[in-house]
């Protein structure tokens, strides 16, 4: 059905009345075709970089600031591509048949992982599963949505690495946001006591050394919470708290863990041998 | 801490003196909640007569003991409650104490606080659910305008900003190590240009009401340190200043604190409080006295509401 179509969309563009075609292509269309797109390129970096920099003035409104930035380049381009087809080409309703029909055979000789990926760019802007300031586990990358451009998003890890995934993972793979377009986030500290410790003021140390961070935000919607649990050879005193800026998660993990730690020297709380534990993404 | 409680009365600083003293008269536990220098003491003082009550200054050293059992011996007014935590492990122990003794007795006990204290012992204590709790409110700049007139005899002239005209100017915006100059309005000139018509006395207030969001304490400290010949609204500003989290949270603590030991603030910040606290004390946010506290100018106030509410530190 669709090589139908195709066949039929050449067949009109080459029916196409040839002074139409020329004008369609001549070098003074072609030139202004690619200052359209150099001065796409630039008013939409002009724009991500603006929007960025106001949104890092602001770290209450830094997320909020940053879910702009994917739309306004989605429309930046989307005007130059309107004024190169319709304005500079003038094309016919059967030449833009036609150009469709060529997409459609690009499409078919490789260049579907690309399409699919501004197609996922699409989809990214418009269902927002994440948003730039983001944090996100995507592909067993973790790190902060830094740029969700047409074709690939891009993150910083926590280790400063910056991965670029192409948009197409949102038809396949999993996306998990652990703050979902709020500065806050929950954050999971835990360490390990001795079995014969006393627990219960392990988990009242804990407990304080949550709520007395710097980085640490609580209200009835971010409640903080600990909890114990039994392992193998050791028991696991486990604290949960939200922080104002997700941005200080591991600055608040080291911060509650250094000062729960001393406490528990302090007050002869045996911690086991074993390495502590400190989960991010749980 | 010097206060202006002497100078304000609780008509000024309650939306309605005659329902807080009923509440004295019911409840047995209330919280008089307000920022520093906003007049709690007044409050506090009027507390005190209308219950013919004796009355405790917290600090730091209070024994915490001495203090639970004068809570059954009659009517309390306690101010400073704010030094009843520290922020650091087990140091909650002095508060839960006085709860638990609260709890136990019949007497009425009117407690000061300190409302940045308040907010953060409400959110990990939930201390509301043990007191009645009266917030001073803010005067509006007509109000503020009088109180600052009544307690200051010199009368400058007041003028308007001299502008220039032009109402646009750059921005250098930096990110990722890129900064470009952008042309952007200037909120001030295009202020003066649409208030012009002003009258500059009205304007002067009008910035030191907005500055000191009511607060009757930081107003009257701002305008007393201004020029008594001339006064022009850009006058009434506030030191800026940048700081990390680490020394927005010591300015926090403070502000939540009001007065501080100095040992205490080692505590919780070891060595590195001399470098924390030195560009505080340099621009006049913060005082150290001779006893080693560690103080909140009111010039202080709103540059730590500022940095500590856009750092949402709790």
């Amino acid at each position: 059905m669709s090589g139908t179509v195709q066949t039929t969309a050449l067949t009109a563009m080459l029916q196409a009345e040839p002074e139409n075609l020329q004008t369609a292509i001549d070098t003074a269309t072609l030139l202004g075709t690619l200052a359209v797109l150099i001065g796409a390129y630039v008013a939409a970096r002009a724009a991500a970089f603006l929007l960025s920099a106001a949104a890092e003035r602001s770290p209450s409104r830094r997320i909020t600031i940053k879910m702009f930035v994917p739309v306004v380049k989605l429309l930046v381009y989307g005007i130059a591509l309107y004024i190169v087809v319709v304005p500079l080409f003038e094309l016919t309703s059967a030449q833009l048949l036609a150009l469709s029909g060529l997409i459609g055979a690009a499409l078919g000789f490789g260049l579907q992982d690309l399409v699919s990926a501004l197609f996922g760019g699409f989809v990214l802007v418009t269902e927002k599963p994440y948003q730039v300031g983001d944090k996100v586990t995507i592909d067993d990358h973790y790190g902060e949505v830094t740029d969700i451009g047409l074709r690939a998003t891009t993150l910083v890890t926590p280790g400063d690495t910056t991965v670029v995934v192409p948009n197409d993972h949102i038809f396949t793979g999993t996306v998990a946001n652990a703050n979902d377009g709020s500065p806050k986030m929950l954050v999971t500290v835990d360490l390990a006591v001795s079995p014969d410790a006393d627990t219960t003021r392990a988990l009242s140390i804990l407990e304080d050394a949550l709520v007395t961070s710097p980085y640490v935000y609580v209200d009835d919607d971010h409640p903080v919470s600990v909890r114990l649990s039994d392992q193998v050879s050791y028991r696991q005193v486990r604290g949960r708290a939200y922080v104002s800026d997700h941005r200080n998660e591991r600055a608040f993990a080291s911060d509650v863990t250094e000062r729960a730690l001393a406490a528990f020297d302090e007050e002869g709380i045996e911690t086991p041998e074993s390495p502590q534990l400190h989960h991010l993404d749980d | 801490m010097t206060g202006v409680a002497g100078e304000l009365s609780p008509s000024l600083l309650l939306d309605d003196v005659e329902t807080f003293e009923t509440q004295l008269e019911k409840e047995s536990s209330v919280a008089v909640v307000g920022p520093p220098f906003a007049g709690r003491e007044a409050v506090l003082d009027h507390a005190q007569s209308v219950l013919d009550a004796d009355r405790v200054q917290l600090t730091c050293d209070t024994d915490v003991e001495q203090l639970t059992s004068r809570l059954g011996d009659g009517p309390l007014v306690v101010d400073h409650c704010q030094q009843l935590y520290r922020r650091q492990i087990g140091g909650f122990e002095k508060l839960e104490k006085v709860l638990n003794a609260l709890a136990r007795t019949d007497a009425t006990v009117v407690t000061g606080w300190n409302s940045y204290a308040w907010s953060y012992l409400d959110a990990v204590h939930a201390i509301e659910d043990t007191f009645e709790s009266v917030e001073l409110r803010s005067l509006s700049t007509s109000e503020l305008t009088e109180f600052v007139r009544s307690q200051t005899t010199a009368r400058p002239t007041f003028s308007n900003d001299q502008r220039d005209e032009s109402v646009l100017t750059s921005v250098e915006v930096t990110w990722r190590d890129r900064t470009v100059s952008v042309p952007a309005l200037d909120s001030a000139a295009l202020k003066h240009r649409l208030r012009s018509s002003i009258d500059p006395e009205e304007a002067v207030f009008s910035r030191l009401n907005l500055l000191a969001s009511g607060n009757p304490g930081v107003a009257l400290a701002v305008y007393r340190q201004l020029s008594d010949e001339e006064i022009r609204p850009s006058d009434i500003e506030l030191p800026s200043v940048e700081l990390d989290h680490e020394s927005a949270f010591s300015l926090y603590t403070i502000l939540a604190g009001e007065t501080i030991d100095w040992r205490v603030l080692q505590d919780r910040f070891g060595d590195n409080v001399d470098r924390v606290l030195s560009p505080l004390i340099k621009q006049g946010i913060v005082t150290v006295a001779d006893d080693e506290t560690v103080s909140l100018t009111p010039r202080g106030v709103p540059v730590a509401t500022e940095t500590t509410e856009r750092r949402q530190i709790l």
